[in-house]
């Protein structure tokens, strides 16, 4: 106890001027990361003023450690010889952190999408809530969140729905088959002009996909203003179908031509259904039945 | 309605009272319970372009739009332009001849504010508008409404629609070739809205000039239009008026046919 008092008397200059110098410091960095990430906000993205901030702080306290570490009268040199092989070490182990910080770095400056966007990843559909160092936050559209790393986001095919302002809705119709094509193309076009929610122009278009199995197939292609997308596409399913209807031409059910190798007996019963018995190999057919 | 008011300005709603406004396809009822507004409303297409008013009418029994609380009448109607740009398709294609000038008229519903003093208690359309895209990619553009017009080259020609203000557009063709009009895009947040003593809405007037494929100079006139008879400015306009992206706005307008 009195070894470690007579240390701090002697030494408490020092100890004095570090913590001021530490002090100083983390109240230095702080402003200086604000001020960088208030100048690049104003030039470019929120994720990258919040990037150029922590890069601004993260080199000013680098710094003062090493203020602080010498005024304390630590030797650098050997520290440095023991941070190279940390970082080497470090290295190793952080290949895939330091894969996706540098994801993070390119997706700040390509800037596919940016907060608040809606962006498919794969089989993940979600709004951008953060785009960070490591990787990037969704919302589903059930509320659940996903992270997903950086490095597959570089390395993924990603799909914005946000980013243009219009958007063009395709229905797919079956079209009987005994139907006028060209009379339904008129049909179709009607009801995609009677939508208040359809663009004038670009202008509606109906498309010939193929002959299918049960109906010749085509496609009603309505553009929109991207907040109207969802609604829009309920509107012409249900109108669609209704104009189909009336006009005698409903949507046609799957149908299957069914080809028998050998006569199959049928019976036909009427009144109450009769109980029913299996059949076994090799029972005669019951003459009532007939 | 009254021929000596036009169908905006004050109105008073005693308490208990349902005045119905018939603006266009619009009809707008307010109903008053104390210092309690309501406002009922529907879109009609079917209904004839005239405007009538009743002060007080039986009250209607369907969902309200509105409601305002804590206020007393009277109550204010202002009629606005549309908020994005216009796109006129005249129902037949105009020419207009090498070194010619012309002048058409085109017509545009309004919006009507409905207000208890300074505070907005709903704004309605008075007939359906469709939205179409302003651009040449689906990238690149805005959005904007879409109509036809007649593009009547006559003011007499023009039916009087008192919910539908009128823009006149000079165009002079000094280029060598036919130009064909095939749409008109009126930049409606460039353009102030005017009554005329005569109770009609009136916007700003426009002038193009326009060489082969290119609009060589496009203004908004700051004056009231000469064909509106004592007119007084109802609204200014929202954006201030740049040269520069009336000129743009117009490139993309005009569909110049070759020799026809």
């Amino acid at each position: 106890m009195d070894n470690i008092v007579q240390w701090l008397t002697t030494h408490w200059p020092t100890i004095a001027r570090t913590a001021i110098i530490l002090v100083v410091g983390v109240v230095a960095g702080r402003a200086c990361g604000r001020l960088v990430g208030r100048i690049v906000a104003k030039r470019s993205t929120a994720q990258a003023s919040m990037l150029a901030r922590r890069l601004v702080m993260t080199i000013i306290y680098a710094v003062l450690l090493m203020t602080v570490l010498s005024g304390l009268g630590f030797d650098l040199k050997v520290l440095a010889g023991a941070a190279g092989i940390l970082t080497v070490a470090i290295g190793f182990a952080s290949q895939t952190s330091a894969s996706n910080i540098i994801s993070g770095l390119f997706l700040v400056g390509e800037r596919p999408f940016v907060v608040g966007d809606v962006i498919r990843i794969g089989a993940t559909l979600g709004e951008v809530t953060a785009i960070d160092l490591l990787s990037v936050k969704l919302r589903t559209f059930d509320n659940l969140y996903v992270r997903i790393p950086n490095e597959t986001v570089i390395k993924s095919e990603v799909t914005n729905l946000t980013q243009f302002p219009i958007r063009r809705v395709d229905l797919a119709v079956g079209v009987p088959y005994d139907a006028d094509l060209k009379a339904m193309k008129t049909l179709l076009l009607e009801v995609a002009n009677a939508s208040d929610k359809g663009l004038e122009e670009p202008e509606p278009a109906v498309l010939f996909l193929d002959y299918g199995e049960s109906a010749v197939n085509v496609q009603l292609s309505v553009w929109a203003a991207r907040t109207d997308f969802g609604a829009l596409k309920f509107e012409l399913a249900a109108s669609v179908k209704a104009a189909l209807d009336k006009a005698g031409a409903a949507i046609p059910f799957a149908q299957r031509d069914l080809n028998l190798n050998a006569p199959v007996e049928v019976r036909l019963h009427s009144g109450p259904a009769a109980p029913q018995t299996p059949a076994r190999a090799g029972d005669a057919p019951d003459a009532a039945d007939a | 309605m009254e021929a000596a008011r036009p169908w905006w300005g004050e109105y008073a709603i005693e308490d208990g009272q349902s005045a119905t406004w018939l603006l266009g396809a619009r009809w707008i009822q307010i109903q008053r319970i104390e210092d309690e507004l309501t406002v009922f409303s529907d879109l009609d297409e079917s209904r004839s372009p005239d405007v009538d008013y009743t002060p007080d009418a039986p009250p209607c029994e369907q969902s309200a739009v509105a409601r305002l609380l804590g206020v007393t009448p009277p109550i204010t109607f202002k009629p606005a332009l549309l908020d994005r740009t216009v796109v006129a398709r005249p129902v037949s294609p105009a020419t207009v001849a090498p070194g010619q000038t012309v002048a058409f008229y085109l017509s545009s519903p309004v919006t009507v504010e409905i207000s208890v003093g300074d505070r907005l208690l709903h704004q309605l359309g008075t007939a359906k508008v469709r939205g179409t895209w302003i651009g040449a990619s689906p990238r690149i553009g805005e959005l904007g409404y879409a109509m036809r017009s007649h593009a009547r080259t006559a003011r007499s020609r023009i039916t009087d629609h008192p919910t539908r203000a009128i823009s006149r557009v000079e165009l002079r063709n000094v280029g060598t070739e036919a130009l064909k009009l095939e749409r008109v895009h009126l930049p409606m947040r460039q353009l102030a809205l005017y009554g005329s003593a005569t109770h009609e809405l009136w916007t700003s007037s426009m002038t193009l000039r326009v060489d082969g494929q290119t609009v060589v100079e496009a203004k908004v006139n700051p004056q009231a239009p000469g064909d509106a008879v004592n007119a007084h400015q109802i609204r200014p306009a929202l954006d201030p008026v740049d040269r520069g992206t009336l000129k743009r706005m117009f490139d993309v307008l005009l569909n110049v046919a070759r020799g026809s």
